[in-house]
Formats: C-alpha cells, sequence, structure tokens
C-alpha cells in the first residue's frame, strides 16, 4: 500500500512544482525587453521639437502632435516627415496647446488642452470637423471612425469617460469615482479593449482598474504599495505634486502596461506588466522617460525619449 | 715657434672657440624655438578640441555689449497661452533689429544629473526653442542657464529685465504683463522715453 501512496504525492509534487504559477497562464511573460526599430527626431533636425501626441494608422504611417510648433505631423513608416499641418490659434486645425491623440482606421483624433472637443483629420491631415464635448478633456481614445470615448474633468463634476459619436452624443457612460476624491485627484489615463472593457490608470493615486461596458467595477489593485502622492497647497486648493502612473495601454497579447510615474523605482521608466485579471506579471525600464505608452496595430511600442524632441518605436520581446 | 706664431695660433683658437659657442647658441636658439613651436601647437590643439563645435554652442546675440533687455524663460512657460501672448506681442512689437541687438533670451531651467546629462538637457533646450522661435519668427537669441542667479528671479512662467538708462535703473516685469506695461518696454528699447 506504501508503494502507490508514495507514487501519489510524487505525482503531486511533480505536477505541482511543473504547474504555472497563479497568473502565468500560457500567455505567461516573465521578461520583456526592448528591440529599437525607429527613432524620429533628433539634436540636430526639425523633426520634432517638443511632442506630445502619437497615433498609427493601419498602413504604418506615424501621426505626431508637436507642441512647440502646434502642428501635427505625418512620417511614412521609414521615419520620413511627409505633412505637415496647423499653426498657433483657434480656428479650424490650429492649436494653442496641442496634447491627445489617437487614430481609427481612416481618421485621426486631436485634442488642444484647453478646447472642450475633440478636432477631426482624414489621414492627409485634412481638418474636418469639431467634435463637440461637455467639458474639457484629460485622455481620448478612438473606439472606430465614429466614435470616441474621452475621460472628461471639471471642478464642478467628478471624473467620467463618456463614450461620444461623431456629432457628440453621449453614448454612453462611466462614472468612475464613487465620491469627490480632491482636486485632480481623479485624473486618469485609460485604454479600451476590443470588449469595450476599460482598463483605468489613476495619475495620482496608486490605483489600476478594470471596467465593464455598462460601468461596473471589475476589479482595482495597487502597485506602488499603496503609496500616497504629496500634495501641496495653491492659492485654496490642495494639489497632487506626484504622479503614481502615467499612462496605460494594451500590447495586442492581453496584457496591461502601466507607465509608473515619478512614486515608481524608475520615475517615468518603470512599465508594470498585468495580465488581463490585474496581476502583476513583470516590470521593465524604458531606456528613457516618457509620458505615454502607444501600441499600434502591428503591437510596436512608441514611447517618449530626449524630453520630447526624440520619438521611439520598439518592438517588444517576451521571454 | 715665434711670438707671432703663438698670437696667431692663440687667435685661430680663440676665434674656433668663439664660432664653436656661436654654432652652440644657434643651436640652443633652434631647440629652444622648436620646443616653443611643439608646446604652442599642443596647446593650440588642445583649445580647439576643448571647445565645442559651433552647432553645439549657445547662441550669442550680435552686438551684445548695446543688449538692454534680457527675457527670463522657463521652457514649460510656452504652454501657459497667458504668459505666451505678452511676449509674442513684445516681439511683434519691435523691428527685428532691435530684438536682435537689444533682447537676449534666457532659457532657465535647474541642472539635474552629472554634466553629460546637463549638457545634453542644455542641446534639447535649446532645440525646443530654436523650434518655438521659428515658429513664432522671434529674432532674439537666447542662452540656457543652469545656475541659481536667473532662477531666482523666474517664480511665474517669464519675466522682462530691463536696463533703462534715462533712469539708471533695472525694471522688471512678470508676464502677463499690467497694463501699460508692454508700451514701456518697447518705448524704452525704442530709445523713445522720456528721462528722469
Amino acid at each position: 500500500m506504501n508503494g502507490p501512496r508514495w507514487m501519489l504525492w510524487l505525482s503531486l509534487l511533480a505536477i505541482s512544482l511543473g504547474a504555472a504559477p497563479p497568473g502565468l497562464g500560457e500567455d505567461a511573460v516573465s521578461r520583456i525587453t526592448l528591440k529599437e526599430v525607429l527613432s524620429i527626431g533628433a539634436l540636430d533636425d526639425e523633426a520634432l521639437f517638443q511632442w506630445t501626441g502619437v497615433a498609427a494608422d493601419p498602413d504604418g504611417f506615424i501621426y505626431v502632435l508637436d507642441a512647440m510648433d502646434y502642428s501635427l505631423k505625418k512620417f511614412d513608416p521609414r521615419g520620413a516627415n511627409v505633412k505637415k499641418t496647423g499653426r498657433r490659434g483657434q480656428g479650424p486645425g490650429e492649436f494653442m496647446v496641442p496634447r491627445l491623440l489617437d487614430a481609427s482606421p481612416n481618421f485621426l483624433f486631436a485634442t488642444d488642452q484647453n478646447v472642450a472637443g475633440v478636432y477631426v483629420f482624414d489621414r492627409e491631415l485634412n481638418f474636418i470637423k469639431k467634435i463637440p464635448c461637455p467639458a474639457l478633456i484629460a485622455h481620448l481614445k478612438a473606439l472606430g471612425d465614429d466614435q470616441v470615448a474621452v475621460a472628461v474633468m471639471s471642478f464642478q463634476e467628478p471624473g467620467r469617460i463618456l463614450v461620444l459619436n461623431g456629432e457628440g452624443k453621449v453614448l454612453s457612460e462611466i462614472a468612475y469615482v464613487d465620491k469627490n476624491a480632491g482636486v485632480l485627484m481623479d485624473s486618469i489615463s485609460f485604454v479600451p479593449d476590443a470588449e469595450g472593457r476599460f482598463y483605468l490608470a489613476y495619475l495620482f493615486q496608486d490605483r489600476i482598474e478594470k471596467w465593464s461596458p455598462d460601468g461596473k467595477r471589475l476589479w482595482s489593485r495597487n502597485l506602488l504599495g499603496g503609496k500616497k502622492a504629496e500634495t501641496k497647497k495653491i492659492s485654496s486648493f490642495t494639489l497632487p505634486g506626484e504622479t503614481c502612473f502615467k499612462d496605460i495601454a494594451l500590447d495586442g497579447r492581453g496584457h496591461i502596461l502601466v507607465l509608473g510615474g515619478r512614486l515608481a523605482k524608475a520615475p517615468s521608466r518603470t512599465v508594470f506588466v498585468l495580465n488581463a485579471e490585474g496581476e502583476l506579471l513583470t516590470t521593465f525600464t524604458l531606456p528613457d522617460t516618457s509620458h505615454c505608452l502607444y501600441f499600434d496595430r502591428g503591437h510596436s511600442l512608441y514611447v517618449q525619449a530626449n524630453d520630447g524632441i526624440t520619438l521611439k518605436k520598439y518592438r517588444i520581446l517576451y521571454e | 715657434m715665434n711670438r707671432n706664431e703663438e698670437v696667431l695660433r692663440a687667435v685661430s683658437a680663440s676665434r674656433a672657440a668663439d664660432r664653436l659657442s656661436r654654432r652652440r647658441a644657434r643651436l640652443l636658439i633652434f631647440v629652444r624655438a622648436a620646443a616653443l613651436a611643439v608646446v604652442s601647437l599642443w596647446l593650440l590643439s588642445r583649445l580647439s578640441s576643448a571647445a565645442p563645435p559651433n552647432k553645439d554652442r549657445p547662441e550669442t546675440a550680435r552686438g551684445m555689449d548695446r543688449c538692454r533687455c534680457w527675457v527670463l524663460m522657463d521652457i514649460e512657460s510656452f504652454y501657459c497661452a497667458p504668459c505666451l501672448e505678452p511676449l509674442l506681442a513684445l516681439c511683434r512689437a519691435l523691428p527685428a533689429r532691435v530684438q536682435e541687438d537689444r533682447i537676449l533670451g534666457v532659457l532657465v531651467y535647474e541642472a539635474a544629473g552629472g554634466s553629460e546629462r546637463s549638457e545634453l538637457r542644455s542641446r534639447i533646450v535649446l532645440k525646443k526653442w530654436q523650434g518655438f522661435r521659428k515658429t513664432h519668427d522671434i529674432r532674439f537669441p537666447a542662452v540656457v542657464d543652469t545656475g541659481p542667479f536667473f532662477r531666482g528671479f523666474l517664480k511665474d512662467g517669464i519675466v522682462v529685465l530691463l536696463a533703462h538708462e534715462g533712469r539708471n535703473v533695472l525694471l522688471s516685469y512678470s508676464l502677463p504683463l499690467k497694463a501699460g506695461q508692454l508700451e514701456e518696454i518697447v518705448e524704452t528699447l525704442l530709445d523713445r522715453a522720456e528721462g528722469p
């Protein structure tokens, strides 16, 4: 009797040793490295002066908003500048502080920091229209040629994610803040997945969340051990002075990538890699500080370098 | 050997010694000159390699001896529309020659990291400035400053320091400007201001 029992225990031990640890399924990843495939903008050219937003179309063309010359620029897949539009102003196709950018298959969606609306351009950089929005926009993602999701903020109301159609009609809304947490404390970056769920990274709170399309919180995670951002008093407002996270993105393989802010181990360089359930799989460090993470349809990663005068495109190598 | 021969031999020996001495002196001069040339060449090569190439040097103003106005700028303030508009208005109000000769921009930022990082950061700031300057057709040049002196003046975005020769005072203006201040700066730079 002892023989078969030992065999059973040995089998269980072998299974347990061979089994994947929690969070590492068939999509397991233990280490990530980056391979640079393209670099746009250098110290001695005039390609980029301070890029803020980046997007890529299905043909590999890259679009960049530049805050220093108020422009929207188009680069071919090899990084050559093929077109530029925009200037300082408040007219159609003009910018005062160009900031966010995303692309659908046929259109580009851009925001100006102090404008409650989304500018729509075609892929030849022709200004098409402005989608009106009920409040200033803190984050933007294109959901299709005629649909965008925006995170809106105001002093009067806590932050919300709105899904707007091309005319600015609110199709759905996610009120992700339970109560008013304080000025700017509801600032988020978000990314939708193919099923309409939203992943949120709070800029000034140690919180990463997943929300269902109908506005239910599915999970909430801390990645910084519950660290709290320091605050400072300016006039009558108490404002956060340090960022917990800067951006969140999906890599096309079901991983959630979160860019750490000032409170991360390597500020603006540490990237946390989570699975769809929010379990931390690994981290990696960007070569230079960045304010955003962007994935194109080919799953290449775009980040900032040289304080915004360089755009780097990397292929991600998973181990 | 008679007395004359002895004298002649002594003179001849003396002349030979003299020639040898002159040869030695010439050789010494030659060696010294050669050494000096080598040292000079070495120094020149050191100096030329120590100096950064022109494209890396900060812009320097033409006619800086006549500079009377310093525009202290934090590059981040370029995103502040209320700060920026008066600066652009000032530039629009001044002829290119006055901007070039009498204004110097100072791009103030706090250096972080080692000297290599600081040098890179200076070049990045200058490149951003060049893009901004070209976009707005601003004609005055700018230098970068990482020290604490100018930073002390720069609490709110952009500051204009103006040497008013007529009144022998240094005036300081924070942007956005108050009513009448833009005209005052322009008048002073155009030499139309009244004396004390």
